[in-house]
């Protein structure tokens, strides 16, 4: 009972991993504007916004990152990751965090951008609608029920290899926080009209991207902390 | 209650409201809005007010349209220089006396119905007022012409 069930747990891992490529890839297969808007914001070279679920990827890198972890501790001896843990989750988690906010104030500055034309009538409401009044509504919910039910069936083969992962208080606590982000995705990009969408999705990129940069914080305090104990 | 079933149960939860969100989008059968000078006036009336405060509280930061003047009570021509950092510039015109029109041509190619920008500013005190109206400049640049239509006249700049 107190074994590890590998095969579920690798399913956990290659599902997280999963959750991860799709949201990254998204921006590939997902059209934020019609034909003609797509048109009009190449000819201005315009970004278009498509930041919610990109960002989603922030988050959940962190938890395949925290599963890939205990992943690790099966193949390479418990003395030799106590060492090297503390120093790769540092690296890992700084960098991370400093992608993070660089995509954050990325976001922000597109979000300036279209309040600021959509509040300017009549030609900066026009310029808005014109570039970023459209939104793939229908593909970005196709994609992110795929990454609900990727992200449901990776948490549930981790319970089914080991039970014991629901006492480990911050993994269940990141899981959660993932399910909350695409919770939080999914609300901005359904209860606004749909040529607010856009500013909504970027809001919601934003927020679950400030909420992978807390966690990736908080991993690196302990990172620290674990790198002096290994020191003493 | 055994943490698992805590767990089961909140997982539960999770896929309701994600299910009750996602319906609600595809219930809603919106279409993209239309870009006539109507539809854009309607539609930013009908914003909601937490969009408004945003649009407040990022206003000092928006990538602004300067202009050779902060007010104008003549007929005025200038050209507006291109700037490859910005792909929006904004200026908002605030008719304080008389009536104006104001003309902007941008030279950005291909930039569908916000390559000639034209409008009149009069303050009728009636419900589609426009005291008020905004221009936006692309990274080519181009020209603005302001024209006073009465004497006297004069319109600030934001």
């Amino acid at each position: 009972m107190d074994e590890l069930r590998k095969p579920f747990f690798i399913a956990a891992l290659a599902l997280f991993l999963c959750v991860v490529l799709v949201e990254v890839g998204s921006a590939m297969w997902l059209d934020f504007g019609t034909a003609k808007t797509a048109q009009l914001a190449s000819a201005l070279n315009a970004d278009t916004p498509g930041y919610g679920i990109l960002y989603l990827s922030f988050l959940d890198s962190l938890v395949f990152y925290v599963v890939l972890l205990i992943g690790l501790a099966l193949l390479i001896p418990e003395r030799i990751q106590g060492r090297i843990q503390g120093c790769v989750t540092l690296v890992v988690t700084f960098f991370g965090c400093l992608g993070t906010i660089v995509a954050i104030f990325s976001a922000l500055l597109v979000l300036i951008i279209m309040v600021s034309l959509l509040l300017a009538p009549i030609f900066g409401t026009i310029a808005y609608l014109a570039v970023y009044g459209s939104f793939d509504r229908s593909g970005a919910a196709v994609t992110l029920s795929l990454i609900m039910a990727l992200k449901f069936a990776a948490a549930i083969c981790l319970v089914l290899a080991q039970q014991r992962f629901l006492q480990n208080k911050g993994l269940v606590l990141l899981i959660l926080t993932s399910f909350l982000g695409n919770l939080i995705i999914s609300f901005l990009h359904n209860f606004v009209p749909i040529v607010l969408v856009s500013i909504t999705d970027a809001l919601g990129g934003i927020v679950v991207a400030i909420v992978a940069v807390i966690w990736a914080i908080f991993f690196m305090i302990f990172a620290i902390i674990s790198i002096v104990k290994a020191i003493h | 209650m055994s943490s698992t079933k805590v767990v089961i149960l909140v997982l539960v939860l999770i896929a309701v409201v994600y299910i009750v969100f996602v319906s609600r989008g595809a219930l809603s059968g919106e279409k993209q809005g239309p870009v006539s000078k109507d539809e854009a006036m309607k539609i930013v009336k009908e914003t909601p007010a937490w969009a408004k405060s945003l649009g407040g509280f990022f206003n000092s930061r928006r990538p602004k349209l300067v202009l050779e003047r902060a007010r104008y009570t003549t007929n005025s021509e200038e050209t507006v220089k291109p700037d490859a950092d910005n792909q929006f510039r904004n200026a908002t015109f605030h008719l304080i006396q008389g009536t104006a029109h104001i003309k902007y041509v941008d030279s950005t190619e291909k930039a569908a119905n916000l390559n000639k920008q034209e409008f009149d500013l009069l303050c009728l005190h009636n419900e589609d007022d426009t005291c008020s109206g905004s221009i936006v400049a692309l990274k080519s640049g181009g020209k603005l012409t302001i024209t006073c239509t009465s004497n006297p006249c004069r319109i600030d700049i934001e």
